[in-house]
């Protein structure tokens, strides 16, 4: 494979010179985000000059949706973006706009919030009086939903719910959240391109910024989506946070920084320099003093309510960002691990992630036929690129910039089997097709299993 | 025996007063003649009260303005924000300016020579140390507040909760109560007859009822508790932006101390130059060992020493770069539209024919959305330029004084032809009509005089246009600027567009008052765009009744 | 010898079934540096005329010609001075002139065309206003401006289409006397559209009366025999300039009232047809038109 030849020259290139700058084919770079607090990663290695230390002169620009901006990086606009991790791998495999898009860095974990309308929560909190406290016990499942769910579904209405792209991490997030207590959130195919055959609950697309709007209209009822968004709506009264995406998978990979493969095969070195960069922002993100509290969080909030950024109000980055999070006015709780930029060999970009969304494009029947196990391995390591990662670690450990402790330690780029899901089901990712069976709700691929 | 004319004889003071009148009617700022007339002494009783009317009514009445809507705006508010008063309004602007000083500032230190730059680093440094102090003051302050106003916040959301939790647990002991006595009642049916037997429905219908009422009881005394739990105190809120402002500064003089000393373009260069003498110096004085990879080195460290020596700062646009690209687009879609509507104005207004023939065109392209044609031209555009930084276009563009600095791009060239769309259909209507008024007697000169087609065309047919040409230029001008900020916000194109979309995203406090800059910058550079082209119709019609305002 | 002919000329509108003449059978020779007024009442045709003199308008029979050569289009050899100034209003005085004579005299130098175009603004006394615009100017002052620029083009006829009738009096006065000492000075073929019977005979050498239209025809002509220089207040006295006067008056009366009894006729004599299908139907509605007769 081309790109594997020609990080080769450059592990030869940078090994014999490790304390010099890559000699980047391209030094002014510009790159997209959305404005939600996991950019994180790149915004801090601009503004801490890590891309600077790699000889790289970075512009940072917001992009309105996922759509425009992936479709920027697409066409060459922009070089390279924080993205949802379904993005790289919908755009290979061609779901939406069709391009190869590759990832070497993933930006963070978990980082998404479910909230739903007032009025829904004080639904749920009649059909579950256990919520109906100043701190209720969590994980809070859907299950308080479904009643909701069935007297509107006998009204002939369905709940509207919101998420922000249909391959985003929300959307399977909130999808097995509701799945989990057998609410049906909808088949995709062919025909149905908004994923709504079968659904007990009617989801749509809605811009992360419109959503509390979009939930005080009373368009939607709930939407999942990432950070500000959630501690705005409490902030603000429009909405009750109800559970996280930490909840509904302990440690989920959230968003990727992807660039195209053209741009990976021309230009390596700049590819690597940029993944240097970004592992340094997510150690540095990560940062603790001895008694474990996150040292650096609250300059990077600073750096990210600046208006070029995320801009949101301080506060509001805060509440989520410094290891808290505000589920009611009366209910603010630690969860040290709500964002993760870094711990857990958070930054890797594992294939059994990769394979992890394939899996959940197929539940929902956003791949319309059944493939193969081999084929989700051969896609994740087309979309994922551990190569690039391994190299720019190593080249980072030379420069003593990170530990050799620090590198994370696998064989064949997957993670073991895990059970952190809120319905305690198991995923290995060498086991999609298994993984694909073992849900009540969502596609089966018995034929695949027995077949290939 | 022929008389001569008579002109009146003119001071120096008429002559100036003339001209500074002439001036004032050409632009178009009728409103000041009585002012320069009153300098003048000229019927002073009448120019007060020209200026009454032209001057101090408009003013009386955007104070009336601003005094409603500070009155107002107060009392309007949603969960999402409230409607910003013109004092948060005005604080929003300096904000939106002291963010375009600060970026400059960095972008200003990167460039720096090092005496310049110890002098600014030593007063950066300076002010880092008084923050401290600043920031100590600061944090006891909101402490103290912080303190202060919980006990007020508790007091305050005590009795509603107390209400509600009180209210909570009686219902619910009452609730069970009548549970249980309804179940005693139950086991006493198994003996009883029809009668009984019915009036127990009812009995249970009856505290279905009961529970229901106060369930609705319940709810109105939690909606009155989440309502409390809401309450701001704005002493808080003052002392949070207070420290806001100050922890801002600091990230700021952090950077920016940053950029003045090892980040700063001197610093990298002095850096990459001694790698370079080290590399070099290697690979002169081995004398064995690989020089292919030795030779490499240097010849890639000169390369990084030339790039380093032209680097920039990556700036951030800021909404004074936004706005002069804003009007960069706008221009160029201007005279886009210009190019193609006047041609075609003077070719429908010559021949009936051509009219005929551009007649469905105009009636069917004319009245669609911005927010239609943009993602028609976006896919275009974007046909034309599948790598915008390798397209000719582009790269020619970049050597354009002005346009290099404000990256044309796909998207700048689609907003752009999205506003010469929009707007063309008045100047090319305009112009058609003009061409077509043109009087039959200045035909029969062109005959005289026997002009060919091109000389007519230029002496007789577009001079004569000419005044309802800018007529339409105007229009255009107007309805492309207004198509602008709304083409840069679906195409995301660096411009005023980008800025309220941003800023709406952000959703910060500070969001809807940034908006409402926008409103007057947009309003204020569109009037001065209408004036401008104002000044152009009034030079260009050769009669004294040029259209006014 | 006639240096400027009309011969046997018509011009008429509409459709070849349906024509209205507005001038039939006209028959003028002009001598070379001969003055000739044409005079008629409003309506009957004398714009037209001016049109197919200058060859602005061709006639849909017969033929104009000039020294000979048939006339075929509008040439700077003819000058015209329209009834309503006709100045481009975003030149200047200078720039109205400049353009007429650039176009005529394309191998003048810069300061050739200049010396030229002053020339014949100092001509009409309007050197205080060469940079004005028309708008800014008086009406006689605008006739001035157009009559320099006919005046530039140096034409070897001169057509006045009635260029003094939306002035004043008094205006009116001191341009005749202008225009009649620069014809003194420099001779010149023209012809002076009119409806001012005064003007004709202080101006002209001969007087031709315009009948009524439509298709109106040019009459016998009134010579004017008067010596020049003409003084227009020992004209007054004149008995041959009264006579003459009431000559031509008279005349022109007479035609008027045969025009409304013409008229009249026509009315009494519509048709009386009543279409039976919505075609159109055959009848010339134009051939029961009698011609105006020439009165003798």
């Amino acid at each position: 494979m081309r790109i594997t030849s020609i990080l080769f020259t450059a592990a030869i290139i940078s090994g014999l010179a490790h304390a010099e700058k890559l000699a980047v084919e391209k030094d002014e770079l510009k790159l997209g985000f959305i404005k939600l607090t996991d950019c994180a990663p790149i915004v801090i290695a601009k503004e801490k000059g890590f891309f600077d230390d790699e000889g790289l002169s970075v512009e940072v620009i917001a992009q309105s949706n996922w759509k425009v901006l992936l479709d920027n990086v697409i066409t060459g606009n922009i070089d390279g973006a924080h993205m949802l991790s379904g993005q790289p791998i919908a755009a290979t495999i061609g779901i939406g706009t069709k391009a190869e898009v590759v990832t070497p860095f993933t930006m963070d974990m978990n980082g998404n919030g479910v909230t739903v309308s007032n009025s829904v929560w004080e639904q749920m909190q009649e059909n579950d009086p256990d919520l109906d406290s100043d701190k209720p016990t969590h994980p809070i499942s859907s299950a308080s939903l479904k009643p909701i769910v069935d007297d509107m579904l006998a009204e002939g209405k369905k709940l509207q719910l919101g998420m922000v792209f249909p391959v985003s991490t929300h959307n399977y997030q909130l999808r097995y959240w509701l799945a989990a207590s057998e609410i049906h959130p909808g088949f995709y195919s062919e025909s149905d391109v908004a994923g709504r055959t079968d659904a007990e609950v009617e989801l749509s697309v809605t811009p992360p910024p419109q959503m509390p709007a979009t939930l005080e209209a009373g368009t939607i009822s709930g939407y999942c989506v990432g950070e500000p968004w959630n501690q705005q709506a409490i902030a603000k009264g429009i909405g009750v946070p109800v559970t996280t995406s930490y909840d509904i998978w302990k440690n989920n990979p959230e968003k990727v920084f992807g660039v195209t493969r053209k741009f990976a095969d021309e230009n390596p070195l700049t590819l690597l320099a940029l993944t240097k960069a970004l592992i340094r922002a997510g150690k540095w993100l990560d940062e603790t003093d001895s008694s474990g509290k996150l040292t650096n969080r609250e300059e990077a909030c600073r750096i990210l309510s600046q208006p070029n950024y995320v801009g949101a109000d301080y506060d509001i980055i805060k509440n989520s960002m410094t290891g808290t999070f505000m589920f009611q006015k009366t209910d603010v709780r630690d969860m040290p691990d709500f964002n993760v930029f870094f711990k857990y060999d958070c930054t890797y970009p594992w294939y059994s992630d990769g394979v992890w969304f394939l899996t959940q494009m197929r539940r929902w029947g956003q791949i319309s036929e059944a493939k193969p196990a081999s084929w989700y391995a051969e896609i994740a390591k087309k979309v994922y690129l551990p190569g690039v990662y391994m190299k720019a670690a190593k080249m980072l450990v030379e420069e003593g910039e990170l530990t050799a402790a620090e590198l994370p330690k696998t064989e064949d780029g997957y993670k073991p089997a895990t059970k952190d899901f809120i319905d305690g089901n198991e995923y290995d990712g060498k086991k999609p097709i298994e993984y694909l069976n073992s849900f009540k709700i969502g596609i089966k691929d018995e034929g695949a299993l027995s077949g290939k | 025996m022929v008389p001569q004319i008579q002109f009146p004889t003119l001071t120096a003071d008429l002559i100036m007063k003339y001209k500074i009148l002439k001036a004032i009617d050409i632009s178009g700022l009728n409103f000041l003649s009585p002012v320069v007339r009153l300098i003048a002494q000229e019927d002073p009783r009448k120019q007060l009260h020209e200026i009454g009317r032209f001057i101090i009514v408009p003013i009386v009445a955007f104070a009336a303005f601003l005094f409603l809507w500070s009155a107002l705006a107060p009392k309007h508010r949603t969960k999402a924000g409230e409607v910003p008063t013109p004092g948060v309004v005005w604080d929003a602007s300096k904000g939106v300016w002291l963010f375009h000083k600060r970026e400059t500032a960095k972008a200003d230190a990167y460039l720096m020579n090092s005496a310049e730059r110890r002098k600014t680093l030593q007063q950066a440094t300076t002010r880092l140390a008084r923050l401290d102090a600043l920031e100590a003051e600061a944090n006891r302050q909101i402490s103290d507040i912080k303190a202060a106003s919980k006990e007020k916040f508790d007091a305050y959301v005590a009795p509603s909760k107390t209400a509600y939790d009180a209210k909570r647990a009686e219902f619910r002991t009452a609730k069970i109560n009548r549970e249980n006595s309804l179940k005693e009642k139950a086991a006493l049916l198994a003996t009883q007859g029809t009668d009984a037997r019915i009036a127990y429905l009812a009995r249970i219908r009856e505290n279905a009822v009961t529970t229901e009422q106060e369930k609705e009881q319940l709810k109105l005394l939690k909606t009155t508790y989440t309502e409390a739990q809401t309450k701001t105190f704005p002493e808080v809120k003052k002392a949070q932006q207070a420290i806001t402002k100050l922890a801002e500064e600091r990230q700021f003089l952090s950077k920016y101390s940053e950029m003045l000393g090892a980040g700063s373009r001197e610093s990298k260069t002095t850096e990459s130059e001694s790698l370079l003498a080290e590399s070099k110096n290697k690979f002169l004085t081995a004398t064995d060992g690989d020089f292919y990879r030795l030779g490499n080195t240097v010849v890639k460290s000169e390369d990084l020493l030339a790039t380093t020596e032209t680097s920039h700062y990556a700036k951030p646009w800021t909404l004074p770069k936004q706005i002069v690209r804003s009007l960069l687009c706008v221009f160029t879609g201007f005279l886009v539209a210009s190019a193609i509507a006047i041609p075609i104005g003077i070719l429908c207004g010559l021949s009936p024919t051509f009219m005929a023939a551009m007649t469905p065109f105009i009636a069917l392209f004319k009245p669609v959305s911005p927010l239609v044609w943009l993602p028609i031209i976006m896919i275009i555009v974007g046909g034309f330029m599948p790598e915008p930084e390798n397209h000719w276009l582009v790269k020619a563009l970049d050597h354009v004084p002005i346009l290099k600095n404000y990256k044309v791009d796909p998207m700048f060239l689609s907003s752009a032809l999205t506003v010469a769309l929009c707007s063309l259909w008045a100047t090319l209507v305009n112009t058609a009509l003009g061409v077509a008024s043109i009087e039959k007697d200045h035909l029969n000169v062109a005959k005289v005089l026997r002009l060919g087609f091109t000389a007519r065309l230029f002496k007789i047919v577009i001079p004569t246009a000419l005044p309802l040409i800018f007529a339409g230029l105007r229009i255009s001008l107007a309805v492309g600027w207004m198509v602008l900020v709304a083409a840069e916000i679906l195409s995301t194109s660096q411009g005023i567009g980008k800025f309220v979309n941003d800023m709406y995203t952000n959703g910060s406090s500070e969001s809807f008052a940034q908006m409402f800059v926008v409103v007057f910058i947009v309003g204020i550079i569109g009037m001065f765009l209408d004036r401008i082209m104002i000044i152009f119709q009034r030079l260009v019609s050769f009669d004294t009744a040029g259209s006014a305002i | 010898m006639p240096f400027l002919e009309l011969d046997n000329v018509s011009i008429g509108f509409g459709p070849e079934s349906d024509r209205v003449d507005i001038l039939k059978d006209v028959n003028l020779s002009v001598s070379e540096n001969e003055f000739v007024a044409v005079i008629g009442f409003s309506g009957s045709g004398k714009s037209t005329l001016v049109s197919l003199l200058a060859g602005l308008e061709p006639p849909t029979s017969g033929t104009v010609s000039m020294g000979g050569k048939a006339v075929t289009r509008a040439g700077p050899e003819r000058g015209v001075m329209f009834q309503s100034y006709s100045l481009l209003p975003w030149l200047t005085v200078f720039g109205n002139i400049e353009m007429a004579v650039k176009s005529v005299f394309r191998e003048y130098s810069r300061t050739e065309a200049k010396a030229h175009v002053e020339r014949y603004i100092e001509m009409v006394h309007l050197t205080p206003a060469r940079d004005k615009k028309p708008h800014e100017l008086s009406g006689g002052m605008r006739q001035r401006v157009s009559l320099a620029r006919t005046l530039a083009m140096q034409p070897e006829v001169l057509l006045l289409d009635e260029p003094l009738s939306a002035l004043d009096a008094l205006t009116r006065a001191v341009l005749q006397d202008e225009i009649l000492q620069i014809w003194e000075q420099e001779k010149r073929t023209v012809v002076l559209i009119t409806n001012d019977v005064d003007e004709a005979i202080l101006m002209a050498d001969r007087i031709i009366p315009l009948t009524m239209g439509p298709a109106a025809t040019l009459a016998e002509p009134f010579p004017v025999t008067l010596a020049r220089p003409r003084d227009r207040r020992a004209l007054n006295d004149s008995i041959e300039y009264q006579h003459l006067k009431t000559d031509i008056t008279t005349y022109l009366l007479d035609l008027n009232r045969e025009a409304r009894s013409l008229r009249s006729k026509t009315i009494f004599q519509m048709p009386d047809i009543a279409p039976r299908t919505f075609k159109l139907p055959p009848v010339k509605l134009g051939g029961n038109r009698k011609p105006a007769s020439r009165a003798s």
